[in-house]
């Protein structure tokens, strides 16, 4: 874990009217995501190897990895909501890297570089026309 | 939506007008503007101005209202309809992004923090009309909603973002949406997808020398408070103290406007807002120089989405907040 994390998760942050989901991560290998309402990450490209993410977490909340934060790869969002994928990191405050409106799909994030690919910590859920709590 | 958010969009948005006004004042133009480009057309693209990266990259409130209209007009058909958007977003679409907000840092004056405390800088638009309604569904439900929203996920149009591959169904009620509001899928990609690149530059002007030896005399000045809230950067002062009010609508506590006072105060002698400002936008200069050619489309795609959005909600002018919000 950064330092900013273990900073950040000590100082109890939470956006504001939010509920904080902690999201377990499944060990099957290359699930699916064919499940309306959901929003699904994995840890390698082309949907492939663990999802890390399963989750419909409503706008107004945040979304977090149980383990294995700064792995995700590749990611759909079958939700109706916009999910902000945030980095958490030692040398610049959270900030989001990218936002998944709804139904994308982004088979690679590796090939937009480092600070997306395996990068992101956790999620914030707004709804498809809101503002990404840490970006513009 | 109370009387005392009003104000604070007022006074953030220099006197801006509720949205019926908005629309009437605006919409002597909505039909010619929205004529003069059509869906996918190049009509404006070679004539836009650009102004700026900002411009670029702001979103549009008007624009995913629009969108969400048509949609849930869609889902309608089909027995459906949709959980979003939020109160704030019908009533006042254009204030989504209405704040100049540089990525990364929040513009917080001492005017505003000793008036407003953080009002104006806790996102307005996060939660849903109706959170529960698709949770509520059946999976056999559930499924046949996806459908009906998405169409078949298999069947998806594509943008290069860079190397970044995004895809989104071509077909279902929010396809048609997107298309009718942007011009076509491949043009909301466009829109929505590319003017996140510039995200990548954030890190990058939060580690230059001059906005660090800011930051530093930002921690200082802070004093006792930074330890007692974990202040690392300056916009943690406003996610710890906004996270506890009941509200954001709410008035902020006398406890609030005296923090966000000392908060504003540091942020103007250290220089941080300027510091960060600067290296940001040398960064997003570079970002712009390299992808004008699409950075112009973009903002003649935006501006002729937007004309179409205000005409599209003009003529939903009798929203009935009393069944979809």
């Amino acid at each position: 874990m950064k330092f900013s994390k273990v900073c950040t998760l000590a100082g109890g942050v939470a956006i504001a009217a939010s509920t904080l989901l902690i999201v377990p991560t499944e060990s099957a290998q290359a699930a699916t995501c064919n499940e309306a309402n959901k929003f699904c990450g994995w840890k390698d490209a082309g949907y492939s190897n663990t999802r890390l993410i399963f989750d419909s977490s409503p706008a107004g909340s945040r979304s977090i990895f149980a383990s294995q934060q700064d792995q995700m790869s590749s990611a759909k969002n079958f939700t109706n909501n916009k999910w902000c994928g945030v980095d958490q990191e030692a040398f610049a405050p959270d900030h989001t890297v990218i936002s998944f409106g709804p139904g994308a799909q982004v088979p690679d994030l590796s090939v937009y570089g480092g600070y997306v690919n395996d990068n992101i910590d956790y999620f914030d859920v707004v709804t498809s026309g809101g503002t990404c709590p840490h970006s513009f | 939506m109370s009387a005392f958010f009003l104000k604070i969009y007022s006074y953030r948005t220099a006197g801006l007008v509720p949205l019926f006004v908005l629309m009437a004042l605006s919409c002597g133009g909505c039909d010619a503007g929205a004529n003069a480009t059509p869906p996918g057309g190049h009509g404006e693209s070679g004539a836009a101005p650009l102004v700026g990266w900002d411009e670029v990259t702001a979103g549009s409130g008007v624009r995913e209202l629009a969108i969400a209209l048509k949609d849930e007009k869609c889902l309608r058909k089909h027995g459906f309809r949709l959980q979003g958007p939020s109160k704030e977003l019908r009533e006042f679409p254009f204030l989504s992004h209405a704040s100049p907000h540089i990525p990364g840092l929040y513009d917080l004056t001492p005017n505003e923090a000793s008036t407003w405390g953080y009002s104006l800088a806790i996102p307005p638009l996060a939660s849903e009309a109706d959170p529960e309604y698709g949770r509520a569904m059946s999976k056999r439900r559930q499924a046949l909603f996806g459908t009906i929203q998405f169409g078949d996920t298999q069947r998806t149009v594509k943008i290069l973002v860079g190397k970044l591959v995004v895809k989104v169904s071509k077909e279902g009620c929010l396809a048609e949406a997107r298309a009718q509001i942007v011009g076509s899928m491949a043009d909301y990609l466009k829109v929505t997808y590319l003017p996140q690149s510039i995200r990548a530059y954030i890190t990058a002007a939060w580690s230059s020398p001059p906005v660090r030896d800011s930051l530093s005399r930002y921690l200082a000045c802070l004093g006792a408070t930074r330890k007692q809230l974990h202040v690392h950067y300056p916009d943690d002062m406003i996610r710890r103290v906004s996270a506890s009010r009941p509200q954001r609508e709410s008035h902020p506590t006398a406890t609030e406007l005296q923090l966000a006072g000392l908060d504003a105060r540091c942020r103007e002698r250290s220089g941080i807002y300027d510091a960060y400002t600067d290296a940001f936008q040398e960064a997003a200069a570079q970002w712009l120089a390299d992808s004008r050619v699409l950075a112009e489309r973009v903002l003649a795609l935006s501006r002729a989405a937007d004309v179409r959005a205000r005409r599209v909600i003009g003529n939903y002018s009798s929203i009935d907040h009393a069944s979809t919000g």
